[in-house]
């Protein structure tokens, strides 16, 4: 079975939201997420679970949790018909978490993580702290995989060498194969360094290639359209 | 500090932690592995304080400790503090240059202090008490034994084989290192 992530990660579109500013998505983020979760009534839901879903799919995105969207909208058809309460306050509850699940990958999968820190780390020397520590916390886990590489060719080389499988409780073997490991590491980590020096980045600047984008005109009429529409939808249905 | 050196000291950091992360994986999977580990692991952190400055190692360990309960759960992640608190005194007295014998007493001292708080760690999360741990201590008494004398005895001498195998170690890789040029 394939393992899939609690949330989708970045699908790269030619696409209007894509394009967004990322102060303009995370506006419009938090105002959907503040008026899904003080919906009151089923048609709020409904409306929103629609429109998200919508626009998933007219952006070309992956839609995700497809049976529970399906039994969402079962929920609410059965609201919209019986009016019990039971159902209604059910309907209401899944359509407002799905409504937030949907908007969060829409978010997730149209904004690149870099693109956020960047937006959302302070400046100067706290700044700089926190660039260092992500770096170091990406790097730690991009290098990871290749380092247990590293240390089974150690371990296969010693095995050559001695002509005998490496025993585990063989303390000499284990010298070797770690002082290969560490040497070939710290020499490594060298060579690293040299490559990203070469492609021009520099701790000052963060170690990330990023786009610098100005929050524009088009910007401001997306999120102001986007935005309406959701206090609209917010005021005329409850 | 150059930018070029300030790559490098965040590039190693991130190297050397995560090895120590492949080798946390490896206990975590396989927990008799600590049997290695105990020796090797000091030498990844010993490393980081001998190349970087301490006031980043100091950080960059808490960042490693963070990562390593985060994936791996509280117990690796106590085991990883005790690695860490081993691998930096012996990076420490190798800073100071100390003599050998003192550098192997230091670390002794340092490898038995760890293993002490990780026991009593242990036996904390396990709710274990100090009556059951003295009635076991008890129940081992029956054999005729000095039950603290031996426990003395036998710790101090794990302490001091560990720490002459860790600065052994250690000793290869920076002579090695120094044959490569770093």
């Amino acid at each position: 079975m394939r393992l899939q992530p609690a949330i989708p990660f970045y699908v790269p579109r030619e696409t209007p939201l894509h394009h967004l500013h990322v102060t303009g998505k995370l506006l419009l983020f938090l105002l959907y997420a503040i008026i899904i979760f003080m919906a009151t009534t089923w048609q709020t839901a409904a409306t929103f679970l629609a429109m998200l879903a919508g626009f998933t799919c007219l952006l070309r995105l992956p839609l995700r949790s497809k049976p529970a969207l399906a039994l969402a909208f079962v929920l609410l058809a059965a609201a919209a018909l019986t009016h019990e309460n039971l159902i209604l306050g059910l309907a209401l509850a899944v359509g407002k978490i799905l409504s937030l699940v949907l908007l969060l990958g829409l978010f997730s999968m149209t904004t690149r993580v870099s693109v956020i820190l960047q937006t959302l780390l302070p400046s100067g020397a706290l700044g700089a702290f926190v660039r260092a520590v992500v770096y170091i916390i990406n790097t730690t886990l991009a290098v990871f995989p290749s380092l247990q590489y590293d240390l089974q060719r150690a371990i296969d080389a010693e095995t050559l060498r001695r002509g005998v499988k490496v025993s585990f409780y063989s303390i000499g073997s284990w010298m070797s194969i770690l002082t290969v490991v560490f040497v070939r590491v710290m020499l490594r980590a060298e060579r690293f360094t040299d490559t990203v020096v070469d492609r021009g980045f520099i701790p000052s600047q963060g170690l990330q290639p990023l786009l610098q984008q100005s929050f524009g005109s088009r910007d401001l009429i997306l999120t102001a359209g986007f935005a309406a529409l959701g206090l609209l939808i917010r005021i005329g249905l409850g | 500090m150059k930018d070029r050196e300030q790559i490098l000291v965040y590039t190693q950091i991130a190297f050397l932690n995560a090895l120590a992360l492949s080798f946390l994986g490896l206990q975590f999977i396989l927990p008799f592995t600590f049997l290695l580990l105990v020796w090797v692991m000091p030498v990844i952190f010993a490393l980081e304080i001998l190349y970087i400055p301490v006031r980043i190692a100091l950080p960059a360990g808490a960042i490693f400790l963070g990562l390593a309960a985060v994936l791996f759960g509280v117990d690796i992640g106590a085991w990883a503090a005790a690695y860490f608190f081993m691998g930096f005194t012996l990076g420490i007295v190798w800073r100071k240059r100390l003599p050998a014998i003192i550098r192997v007493l230091v670390t002794g001292l340092a490898v038995a202090l760890a293993l002490t708080i990780l026991i009593a760690a242990f036996a904390w999360l396990a709710h274990l008490s100090w009556q059951e741990i003295a009635d076991f201590l008890a129940q081992l008494g029956m054999f005729q034994l000095s039950i603290v004398r031996l426990l003395l005895l036998g710790g101090t001498a794990t302490a001091l084989i560990l720490s002459l195998v860790v600065n052994g170690l250690f000793t290869r890789i920076l002579r090695h290192l120094r044959i490569e040029g770093n």
